[in-house]
């Protein structure tokens, strides 16, 4: 770790104003500062918006911890991915959409497999609360309707 | 009651105003939905297909993007194509001298237990009293199972399939061979006319063993002259890959013995290892522990690379393998040979070799299916297979 404190910091700072001091070979994992750094227009803060401090912080641990493993046992690796991804939902999208905008593949790739593992046994109802924003009461009411549509009287 | 139905009431209206609108286009100002986009292209592409097939039924966009989106599908391939769970071990056995089943095995075995589960997919239907011997290696999730060795049937890299056919060497006696191709999705074969590389043409289809289909050309190895034959599915004509200069693996024994008959024992296969071609020499008998790997590093400039695969097996029992080629974890798979697997009863020991390591375990494929009938199985191909949407009648475009 000593010789990757000697080369180059670079600042990160979130959209909540928080500021983060990173190695550059972390921050280049993600292909969007990579881009940034070798167009030489990030100065010495690179702006990251849309992503706030926390989730910022998660990214930047996930990718400490990729830079560090790179010779290490992919094991190792694999018990970390799997533990950092196992989070809520809500903690989980925020992250998918950070690793998707700062294009970070390896996150993005640990993420991604890690939400179809949870999805790929759950049913099309459940999809569709999940993704396209159906609303569950939408689905509880129509077995409801349904329901009293076959228990009704017809008289 | 009187609320309660008051209330359903005004859920059919809530109901109705949300379906008026766009499915799925409200969801963008919630922080807690994805991005459509990057649901369907990160999150979709790494289900299994049989998820995808459920999940067909959530909206037509998914209707759409399971049955003719080419890009999804190649997506959807090229993920899959990198994940474990998505590929599984196809075992082509011969029962009881009457009938074929087409097996598949999970590759990780169930976790790291040393046994693996075998369940059954088909029976391969019966045409014409034909049995189909041959089993290719899976290409973009398509197989092919033919009759005659002289079929060397083999789909296309991308979305159009080619079969190459070869109707004459030996049965007829033909001076030259005559080549069709067929489309997938099409209705009839088509003659062509490929100018051919060597002169002996006859031998080397049959002894080339399986071929491999890779960068849009189907690749056979033909030992005799030292070469891999390529027939390149776009211009539709052959071309010639100078395969590296073999060393006959070192062996001390060799010189003892008849040279001839180690000569006939020494075996060497095209396979598919991460994605490359590569050649690998071994013994038939199992006598030597080390196999000569050569990868095709550059496909272009014909650049070999060396590597020496080393089998330490601690248990004598399992001699007599082959390599099938890579599966997503990077390592390689040697299967027993099909003459051999009726000793061993109804155990399939499958060897995983780490390239990395350079170490090697064993999973015995047991607890076959109820079809396939105690005692004497013939195992007669195998291959592995990593699943897709591409199917055979699939439009070109």
């Amino acid at each position: 770790m000593s010789s990757s404190l000697e080369k180059n910091m670079l600042i990160l700072r979130s959209s909540d104003g928080e500021e983060f001091i990173v190695p550059e070979v972390v921050a280049v994992m993600s292909k969007a500062i990579k881009n940034m750094v070798e167009d030489e227009c990030a100065s010495n803060t690179i702006p990251v918006p849309n992503v706030d401090a926390n989730i910022l912080a998660m990214v930047i641990e996930f990718c400490k911890k990729h830079d560090e493993s790179e010779a290490e046992a992919a094991s190792d690796l694999k018990t970390f991915d799997s533990e950092f991804v196992n989070r809520g939902q809500e903690a989980l999208y925020d992250l998918i959409t950070a690793a998707n905008f700062r294009d970070v593949k390896e996150l993005l790739d640990a993420l991604c497999q890690n939400v179809a593992e949870m999805i790929k046994g759950k049913s099309v109802h459940h999809i569709r609360i999940q993704f396209l924003g159906y609303q569950l009461f939408e689905i509880l009411t129509s077995n409801f309707i349904w329901n009293i549509w076959c228990d009704r009287d017809f008289d | 009651m009187d609320v309660k139905q008051s209330k359903d009431m005004k859920n059919i209206r809530t109901n109705t105003d949300v379906d008026e609108e766009e499915e799925g286009e409200e969801e963008l100002s919630s922080s807690s939905y994805l991005p459509l986009d990057l649901v369907f292209s990160e999150i979709f592409t790494r289900l299994p297909v049989k998820s995808l097939f459920r999940f067909k039924l959530v909206s037509k966009s998914m209707l759409y993007l399971t049955r003719n989106d080419p890009s999804f599908f190649n997506l959807h391939l090229s993920r899959s194509k990198t994940r474990l769970a998505a590929t599984t071990l196809l075992i082509s056995v011969f029962c009881g001298g009457k009938w074929r089943e087409i097996l598949s095995a999970e590759l990780d075995g169930g976790g790291r237990r040393r046994r693996g589960r075998v369940t059954r997919l088909f029976t391969m239907p019966k045409v014409d009293h034909t049995h189909y011997r041959t089993l290719s290696y899976d290409v973009n999730g398509l197989l092919c199972l033919s009759s005659d060795p002289l079929f060397n049937i083999c789909p296309k890299f991308k979305v159009l399939n080619f079969h190459l056919y070869n109707y004459s060497a030996i049965a007829y006696d033909f001076p030259g061979i005559a080549y069709r191709v067929f489309t997938l999705g099409g209705s009839s074969w088509r003659t062509i006319h490929p100018s051919f590389p060597f002169e002996e043409i006859c031998d080397w289809f049959i002894k080339s063993g399986r071929s491999v289909c890779l960068n849009g050309a189907i690749h056979w190895f033909v030992k005799a002259k030292n070469a891999i034959v390529a027939f390149d599915l776009k211009d539709e004509n052959f071309f010639v890959i100078p395969a590296p200069n073999c060393v006959v693996m070192p062996e001390s024994k060799s010189e003892s013995e008849s040279e001839s008959q180690s000569e006939s024992e020494s075996e060497a296969v095209l396979v598919q290892v991460n994605g490359v071609l590569a050649v690998i020499h071994y013994k038939r008998d199992g006598s030597n522990k080390t196999m000569e790997m050569w990868v095709l590093e550059d496909y272009q400039r014909h650049a070999w690379i060396n590597h020496v695969i080393t089998i330490d097996l601690s248990s004598n029992n399992y001699k007599y393998f082959s390599p099938i080629g890579s599966i997503p974890t990077g390592e390689i798979l040697l299967v027993p040979f099909t003459s051999w697997a009726l000793a061993w009863g109804v155990r399939i020991p499958v060897i995983y070799y780490d390239m990395k390591n350079k170490s090697c375990r064993i999973i015995e494929f047991a607890q076959l299916p109820q079809c396939v009938p105690w005692g004497y199985i013939d195992v007669r191909g195998m291959t592995t297979y990593s699943e897709s949407l591409i199917f055979p009648t699939m439009d070109d475009q």
